[in-house]
């Protein structure tokens, strides 16, 4: 494998399901390059077919067509033993921890040391000490899975996941039962692990709010395709999808506040002059006084309805929410100065938004009915 | 002076009971003897028809989909067939076996059969409730078929497996009482021929007491394991 090959390399991946009356092609001719040392988010709604990716990686789900190449051996066509070693260098954790529930934590840990490592027993206990130790839980080694609380039992999920010394370590939506505040300390675990041991984790979720934490790169995911993708900070600031651009302001609550604005009377009748706009800006430009500029360079008063500030890999990422107004088309001059500084421009039309809303909403509805 | 007023308690209340001691003792004896030897060779039976049936159907871990119908087709008929019937109609295949087609180890054959598949059907039942999540990550960290079956699956589903062989081994001790039906004797044979038929009731409910017992001892003792096992 060359020195700058990808450590997961997916090429043209297809996965379909044949079912009784119907066939569902849950992955879409998909192309994925994960590097060494990377954090990989992968997001999208249920149902769009990120759980049946990554378990392509392991061949837990075998494709249609597509290659898998996994540390420089092409995963597709390992069979039986030599499949069962290539999964041992890839560890996963699940949204459910599946642990076993007739073990102590200890044995948990144990099992994929009992499968056919070489190591002598004195050290297979010494390794499950260290795991144990390595995610914080020593002192449960001798309780069952039933005694602990989710992050907690999330927590054993990774050091069992960590037991065979894997490169990558995938986490199927392995926050999403627990609360927020456990989310984070496992998301910073990952992020430790990822530092410490150069673990490569692939990280599929629905929430934003966990791949803004700790991944360099995400990959948002549509009906089986990946409908955009990039590091971190460019998939921020500059979304490029309708889908991409949901899950940010889901995350950054820039959509609770727009919703809260777009019902205001005063801004459901602007003026013709006035003008409703989103500004999203990374790294350097948030240090430019920008908005001074708008009204020193074009005379545009600037009204600020809303605005966060997030750090995301040391860089500040921000969003502001204006009416802008002035004589003219100084609003637009403006606007066109505004892009030229990198700042990514997104003007919304007050009635759309609020029939687009509605539309959600009562799709949401439907859904839910549909689950129940 | 006890012992004495004591007997003379029996005898007055229970007169067949005591005069058939030794009656109740051989046939006690042949009870426990064909639920023992016909429990150990339908539970082994079973728990391999049992695995056989999870890990073979859709979606199984060796998913094959004729032998598990196949398999499914053979326990529904042979759960299907009364037991009463089933003693006469596999009476050849006895003879075959064992060499005789009466007496008590000859109803081992027919109680065996008669059994294997409905404790086949429980144990896939308890392993079929072991979360398939949990096999899934056993196959993530690498292990083989056997080693799930063996490490993950029968040992999860202890508990169940437990429970579930006890209800097995109270049903099993049920059709021992039709076994008098081809000479293999035990409580069942003693309660109908002697008791029922010479209107000799004291001895029909000592039979139904020693069974209770039975019964009692091996469902106190197999929920107090499964108890003990299960950490869910």
């Amino acid at each position: 494998m060359a020195a700058n090959a990808p450590i997961i390399d997916l090429k043209g991946i297809d996965v379909t399901f044949k079912e009784a009356d119907r066939t569902v092609r849950a992955v879409k001719n998909v192309d994925l390059e994960v590097a060494k040392g990377d954090i990989y988010g992968i997001v999208g709604y249920s149902g769009a077919g990120k759980s049946t990716l990554v378990r392509v990686i392991n061949q837990l789900q075998r494709q249609t067509s597509g290659k898998v190449t996994v540390s420089g051996q092409n995963m597709g066509a390992l069979k039986g033993k030599a499949l069962r070693q290539a999964r041992t260098k890839i560890g996963m954790i699940f949204q459910h921890f599946n642990l076993m529930n007739e073990r102590t934590i200890g044995d948990n840990v144990m099992f994929p040391l009992l499968l056919g490592s070489k190591l002598s027993r004195h050290d297979k206990q010494a390794k499950v000490d260290e795991l144990l130790d390595l995610v914080g839980l020593s002192e449960k080694k001798n309780d069952y899975p039933a005694q602990l609380s989710g992050g907690q039992k999330q927590r054993v999920a990774i050091a069992r996941a960590l037991a065979n010394d894997p490169e990558i370590l995938i986490s199927d939506e392995a926050t999403s039962a627990l609360d927020p505040k456990t989310t984070s300390s496992i998301l910073d675990l990952l992020k430790n692990l990822n530092e410490k041991l150069g673990l490569t984790v692939v990280l599929i979720t629905h929430e934003m709010q966990a791949v803004k934490s700790i991944c360099n790169k995400v990959a948002v995911m549509q009906s089986g395709e990946i409908v955009e993708r990039g590091d971190l900070l460019t998939i921020f600031s500059k979304p490029t999808q309708q889908l991409t651009r949901e899950f940010i302001e889901t995350s950054s609550q820039i959509d609770a506040a727009l919703a809260n604005v777009v019902a205001q009377p005063s801004i459901q009748h602007l003026q013709a002059n006035e003008r409703l706009v989103v500004l999203s800006y990374a790294g350097a430009s948030t240090d430019d006084p920008l908005i001074a500029q708008l009204y020193e360079q074009f005379k545009v008063t600037p009204n600020i309805l809303f605005g966060n500030v997030e750090i995301l890999q040391n860089t500040p990422v921000g969003n502001l929410g204006l009416v802008l107004s002035g004589a003219g088309d100084a609003v637009d001059k403006a606007l066109a100065y505004v892009k030229e500084q990198g700042v990514s421009v997104r003007q919304i039309n007050v009635a759309e938004y609020q029939a687009e809303l509605a539309r959600k909403a009562a799709e949401a509805d439907t859904n839910a009915e549909g689950e129940a | 002076m006890t012992t004495i007023l004591a007997m003379d308690f029996w005898t007055s209340i229970m007169p067949n009971v005591v005069a058939n001691k030794d009656v109740f003792i051989q046939s006690t004896w042949e009870t426990i003897y064909m639920t023992l030897v016909s429990g150990i060779i339908a539970g082994i039976l079973g728990i391999i028809i049992g695995i056989a049936l999870v890990v073979t159907a859709p979606g199984g871990i060796l998913a094959n989909r004729t032998t598990y119908w196949i398999l499914d087709k053979l326990v529904n008929i042979f759960r299907s067939i009364p037991f009463i019937i089933l003693l006469a109609v596999i009476a050849p295949f006895t003879r075959l076996l064992v060499g005789t087609s009466i007496g008590t180890t000859a109803a081992l054959v027919p109680l065996t059969i008669g059994t294997a598949p409905f404790y086949a059907r429980q144990v896939q039942n308890a392993l079929v409730d072991v979360d398939r999540g949990i096999i899934e990550a056993a196959e993530a960290v690498g292990a083989s078929p056997m080693q799930i079956i063996f490490r993950v699956y029968l040992r999860e589903a202890l508990p169940d497996l437990i429970r579930t062989s006890v209800v097995t081994v109270i049903s099993l001790i049920g059709l021992t009482a039709m076994a008098g039906a081809i000479g293999g004797g035990g409580l069942g044979n003693t309660a109908i021929s002697i008791g029922y038929d010479r209107f000799e009731n004291d001895i029909t409910i000592m039979a139904m007491i020693i069974i209770l017992a039975i019964v009692f001892i091996i469902q106190i003792l197999g929920d107090l394991w499964a108890r003990k096992t299960d950490h869910r």
